[in-house]
């Protein structure tokens, strides 16, 4: 999220697509309500008339895996209506540069496709090297800020998005055309300065084999209205999980090290890591973060001489996502699985699968608050346990309110959760367990030797007898090394040469400077203001609410908005409702072009070469897809995705139905938790599938029966809800039925029922691996 | 300190303290209000002060455990035990509110059986438990053995999988072998301590839900 | 104590459950079983153990999908039918607006649920002896100055708690701005009916949309019951019970039939 939860309150247009606010984020409702008090409109674009839906000012249909489709014809709509933000755009954004001639794109595939066998029969990488920038002599990027230049990045964009005019839009996503052109002239009316559009959206646009091609799509469409770092405005990623922007910030992916720096590749030694380095930007900054991290991890052992031990890393080969490292369980190649509070064999792709792959492992360590499917794999209704040599240990984990720590929400804010009672049973914290199966392990290493010992010898680990999360707090802040002093800030990398601070994450530096009064646990709020609370806990980046704000204003510092300013220039100095994303010691006019300190062109880029499918946004049809896709030539899908089970891709032939999977508010997830929560399952007691009265009366099937749905994967049986709140669309001329399945249940638990995922493929987006949960094929029938 | 049964209201399992009708003075032989007729005006009996059944419970706020808004709680404690977890009304994201999920999480502690008594939800696994080879039950075993047997399990087939070099001869320094699930569920703290086990031992195929 | 409302603004509400559960939390009510029906409505019905839950109503109007959500309990009435019926007197209307059906005394006849105009009231032996069970308007918390657990829980202020004249004027000029935003349908409900519900509405469309009886009425017999029975009304309670009930729920009947 660019912004924050309270920030909603101050949108003139909320669209929500590819996301179900309402239900999987229901206190956002609060401040969307706000907006709609003061006059404001919400846009639901949803394959199913949903509970956000319901309140909605305009909803508009669309088939599942044609997000981009749809945002790529609101990007036509708002340039050839003549309704973008022009100063943003070329002051803000990259549509000056220059970008080599010899870059293009036909049929489908930008220039520099090859073929790329590991990736599935038929599947492409790219050679980027005429995805570049013109430079001059100095490496300076060459523009033309009259944006005439044929081969400048607005000309490039203008023409490529040309193709999705209101009518191929339509035919393409099943919405109608006057309901398209309801949505865009409404969402575009943002485009005025002054105005604030938010798009707010979750797992409905980025679980797809085009899914990071999504969100680009929408920070695009943002970019272009000017709604990118103003009050109301925003690229709003909503968390589906408490922790899951923490998880990531600590860099529990497996590309990524704490604070988004890269993991190293094999043979890469520090010097090649950090010639690596972003050229400007931020991240110039990143051999300091690095060095700063290592120091935190091997304290004395750490020095510049033996490059701060950074050879202790291990090294990364290959996308080790847990779509990709499930296939290679199945393989037989892992033989052992830590699993700390997840369900993959209910929230993974093609789940019958993950549980056969579980069956190769000779030990799996679950740790829980109840018997999950994962842990209990062995005891699903297709599994032998007699044929299982898997070991399970499931360890009884202490839940939220049993401990102590920190949880990073989606707008960033990291506050403090405190503990209310001791854990139920015998069960204790992760933190307990993983510093006691640390230990345990370093002690062996230290009795036997063993391979390679040395990283788990010397990483430190002194959180106490019993962990201290005060003392890991502290570590992730950062402190000097001399002297124990903690970080308060950015500006302690900075002002310092590699190795003087030690930094478990960077991008928490001052989450907890004082360890008497931490920021993370302040309770102050705001009295005046927009709602940034910068009192209340401590957000990152440095307690910034809504980050580059400098876009907030034109170029001499004035607001677009005067209302709602976030930093204005009072012709002195920057005044401000936040914490400045620039800097403010510096008049307007030196911060004018530099806007956006991530990029090393300091520019928002409407042409992006760093994905891994392409520069701008196309619209690929989902792997499985019911129709033809006419934009791409003989590229149906994403042709940089990963085919792991060509054989599983099923023919709209044999399943002509487009299935779609989604969560309910009355359930968290796989249902692990709240399928053993009596209140809930009260209030949702049991799986189902929605499909259209059309659909039934064609299978047959009333309200409340039962019918089995059938992919290449798998069938399930559930009971039919047939609801006029799901339809059928007219795609590319034809009638499309949709069902849609939530994605709560599994054979464990008090409430029981079919996983829907025991039918969606393992496909996963060219950029990140995350599966294709949202569109596929199936059939369904009338069951027993 | 108990807490009164209220008889309008519902809290089994406590001291009876007085009936609703000895609360508004009078018996229920003779009723207190005498029923109206069409057109009369309807009688009311005065309100009195009801004792909460939080009013002497320490209050500890926290964080709801569900998506990403992170909205405030308050868990209100007797005894060491949670009796009632709300929104909290200080923190500026939910302003008190909360949805079912943040309205039932009291049922990850506990639950209300069919007397009102909370107790512990029977479905929480509260020993550790140890699935054998071809077995199919669990068995229940000590923490110490559990973090013994798993730290011997881990180091010998890391032991056996770990490559120093890649066929090229350049350095990788990981296991291939083991994987590992963090945590959205987790604390900052915890994934943080999990990702260094993860980096010190050299396991490379490691994820979480954000993927998921 | 002033009269308090709750304040439904159906036009706010999308369905989440929050006020159901906070119900079940705040009141140490247990869950009861329940079967998914093709209605995301669940419980399906008031129990003793469910004293508020959220009704879904899915329609087409003008081509367009309607999904009504609303929370639903006890109206509290002013006059309430069920505490007039009451062979024990064991209902009690408060000066605070809210109906409290004293345990001890109930004998959990479900005369009062006969003549609820909403439905409300389910028998159950909670306690060890049957009685009478609905939402008591979280009398412990609205006398502690604390809204009602639904209120409280509410995330977009479409359960709302607070004092009578103030909420209705909250809720004309709601319907006032719905009106002038084209919701011709906006309209009030709960201030007139019954000579005035503790429960006020807002809501988008007719009452019927929302699962609202249009035209809530008490059946003559409970009066008649109230005035020919005065004097011995306690000490004819138990035996005259049973007969009775067959006749209110037959006269309740008709009038549905006709209304």
């Amino acid at each position: 999220m660019t912004n924050h939860w309270i920030d909603y309150q101050h949108s003139d247009v909320i669209m929500n697509i590819g996301g179900n606010t309402a239900e999987n984020h229901p206190i956002s409702m609060k401040w969307i309500q706000k907006a709609l008090d003061k006059g404001a409109k919400l846009i639901v674009v949803d394959p199913r008339f949903t509970r956000t839906a319901a309140l909605a000012d305009v909803y508009a249909p669309i088939r599942p895996g044609t997000n981009t489709a749809f945002l790529n014809g609101l990007i036509n709509y708002a340039i050839v209506n003549n309704k973008y933000h022009k100063d943003y755009v070329k002051m803000y954004t990259n549509a000056s540069s220059l970008i080599n001639p010899a870059f293009g794109y036909s049929d489908g595939l930008f220039t520099g496709a090859e073929d790329a066998p590991a990736r599935g029969p038929g599947q492409k990488s790219y050679k980027t090297d005429t995805w570049t920038y013109q430079r001059d002599a100095e490496g300076k990027i060459l523009k033309d800020e009259t944006l005439q230049d044929p081969n400048c990045v607005w000309q490039l964009f203008k023409k490529f998005y040309s193709r999705y005019d209101v009518k191929t839009v339509s035919e393409l996503t099943g919405c109608p055309e006057d309901k398209f052109i309801e949505v865009a002239e409404l969402f575009c009316s943002t485009g005025q300065p002054g105005k604030a559009g938010n798009i707010s959206y979750a797992m409905g646009i980025t679980q797809f084999s085009h899914g990071s091609q999504n969100t680009r799509a929408i920070s695009i469409l943002q970019l272009l209205l000017g709604n990118v770092g103003i009050a109301g405005g925003g690229v709003n990623a909503q968390r589906g999980q408490i922790n899951v922007q923490g998880a990531t910030d600590m860099g529990m992916l497996y590309h990524i090290l704490p604070g988004y720096m890269p993991m190293p590749r094999d043979g890469q030694d520090l010097a090649a890591y950090n010639a690596a380095t972003p050229a400007g930007g931020f991240w110039v900054n990143r051999p300091k973060f690095i060095a700063a991290m290592l120091k935190a991890w091997y304290g004395d052992k750490a020095t510049a001489e033996n490059d701060f031990c950074f050879d202790y890393l291990p090294r990364l080969d290959k996308d080790r996502s847990s779509v990709a490292y499930y296939t290679y369980m199945a393989k037989g190649e892992i033989k052992g699985l830590f699993c700390f509070a997840d369900n993959p064999v209910v929230s993974g792709a093609s789940t019958i699968k993950k549980r056969k792959a579980q069956a190769k492992l000779d030990w799996l360590v679950c740790a829980d608050l109840f018997e999950n499917e994962t842990a209990a794999f062995w005891k699903a209704p297709d599994m032998n346990p007699a044929e299982i040599d898997t070991e399970v240990f499931l360890l009884p984990a202490a839940a939220p309110f049993e401990k102590e720590g920190t949880v990073a929400n989606s707008g960033r804010w990291i506050q403090w959760r405190n503990k209310a009672q001791e854990p139920t049973g015998n069960a204790k914290s992760d933190l307990w367990i993983v510093d006691k199966l640390f230990k345990a392990v370093r002690e062996l290493y230290k009795k036997e030797g063993g391979a390679f010992p040395a990283p788990i010898l010397e990483m430190t680990w002194d959180y106490g007898n019993e962990p201290d999360v005060a003392k890991v707090c502290m570590e992730i802040n950062g402190y000097y090394v001399a002297d124990g002093k903690l970080m308060t800030g950015f500006a302690d990398f900075v002002n310092n040469d590699p190795g003087v601070v030690a930094a478990g994450a960077w991008i928490y530096a001052g989450f907890y400077q004082d360890a008497a009064n931490p920021n993370c646990k302040r309770r102050i709020k705001e009295t005046e203001g927009i709602g940034s609370n910068l009192e209340w806990s401590w957000a990152w980046p440095m307690n910034r609410r809504i980050v580059y704000n400098r876009a907030s204003c034109d170029a001499a510092g004035n607001p677009w908005n005067p209302d709602l300013p976030v930093v204005w220039w009072d012709g002195k100095e920057w005044k401000r409702h936040d914490v400045p994303d620039f800097n403010a010691a510096v008049p307007p006019e030196d911060t004018a072009s530099k806007a956006f300190i991530m990029t090393p062109e300091l520019q928002a880029r409407l042409f992006a070469a760093g994905m891994v499918d392409g520069p701008f946004t196309e619209h690929y049809e989902p792997w499985e897809s019911v129709t033809k896709n006419k934009l791409t030539g003989n590229v149906e899908f994403n042709p940089c995705s990963t085919v792991w089970y060509p054989e599983d891709r099923g023919s709209a032939e044999d399943y002509p139905y487009i299935a779609t999977t989604y969560r309910l508010v009355e359930h968290y997830q796989t249902g692990a938790m709240t399928r053993n929560m009596p209140w809930l399952k009260e209030a949702m007691p049991e799986m189902f599938c929605e499909i259209s009265p059309s659909l039934a009366a064609k299978i047959g099937v009333s309200n409340g029966d039962m019918v089995e749905v059938e992919s290449k994967r798998g069938k399930i049986k559930m009971k039919a809800a047939v609801t006029t709140r799901v339809r059928p669309l007219i795609i590319n001329g034809e009638e499309k039925e949709i069902v849609g399945m939530p994605m709560h249940w599994g054979f464990m638990g008090l409430s029981t029922g079919a996983t829907c995922n025991d039918l969606s493929p393992t496909i996963g987006c060219a950029n990140t691996t995350i599966p294709e949960f949202k569109s596929f094929i199936c059939n369904i029938r009338r069951a027993g | 300190m108990k807490i009164s049964r209220r008889n309008f209201l519902w809290a089994a399992g406590a001291v009876v303290t007085g009936t609703l009708a000895a609360k508004l003075g009078c018996s229920p032989k003779e009723p207190p209000i005498e029923p109206t007729t069409p057109g009369e005006e309807p009688t009311v009996a005065p309100s009195f002060k009801e004792d909460l059944r939080i009013q002497y419970a320490q209050t500890v706020t926290s964080i709801c455990s569900y998506c990403g808004v992170g909205c405030g709680v308050l868990c209100f404690v007797e005894d060491g035990k949670i009796v009632a977890i709300e929104g909290d009304p200080d923190n500026p994201i939910n302003e008190g509110s909360l949805c079912s999920k943040g309205s039932a999480v009291f049922n990850k502690y506990y639950i209300y059986d069919e007397k009102g008594n909370a107790v512990v939800n029977p479905q929480r696994v509260q020993k550790v438990l140890y699935r054998a080879p071809r077995s199919s039950n669990w068995e229940e075993k000590s923490w110490d053995w559990a973090i013994n047997e798993i730290a011997k399990r881990f180091k010998a087939t890391r032991d056996a999988t770990f490559k120093e070099k890649n066929a090229a001869g350049a350095i990788v320094n990981r296991t291939e072998a083991i994987a590992w699930i963090g945590s959205a569920m987790c604390n900052n703290e915890e994934n943080y301590i999990y990702r260094k086990f993860v980096a010190a031992t050299g396991i490379v195929n490691q994820d979480h839900c954000a993927r998921l | 104590m002033a009269k308090k409302v709750r304040l439904i603004d159906t036009t706010k509400c999308m369905g989440c459950k929050g006020c159901q559960v906070a119900c079940k939390q705040w009141n140490q009510l247990p869950a009861t079983e329940t079967t998914f029906t093709g209605s995301y409505e669940n419980p399906a019905d008031f129990a003793p153990e469910t004293w508020g839950r959220v009704k879904f109503n899915e329609y087409e109007s003008g081509g367009k999908v309607k999904w009504n959500m609303n929370f639903s309990s006890c109206m509290h009435c002013s006059d309430p039918a069920c505490a007039n019926i009451c062979p024990v007197n064991a209902i009690h209307k408060m000066d605070n607006n809210a109906v409290l059906i004293d345990k001890d005394t109930c004998i959990g006849c479900g005369l009062c649920k006969t003549a609820c105009p909403f439905d409300i009231p389910r028998i159950g032996n909670l306690t060890g002896k049957p009685a009478s069970w609905k939402c008591t308007f979280c009398f412990d918390r609205i006398t502690n100055g604390k809204g009602t657990a639904c209120a409280t829980a509410c995330p977009t202020g479409a359960i709302s708690y607070g004092d009578e004249s103030a909420k209705i004027a909250e809720a004309e000029a709601r319907v006032a701005e719905l009106k002038k935003r084209g919701v011709a349908g906006a309209q009030l409900y709960g201030k007139e009916e019954l000579g005035g519900l503790g429960v006020i509405y807002v809501l988008a469309d007719t009452p019927d949309k929302y699962k609202l009886p249009v035209n809530p009425e008490v059946a003559l017999s409970t009066y008649v019951w109230n005035v020919a029975l005065k004097p011995v009304k306690f000490l004819a309670a138990v035996g005259l019970t049973f007969g009775l009930i067959g006749k209110i729920a037959e006269k309740k009947e008709t009038m549905e039939k006709a209304s």
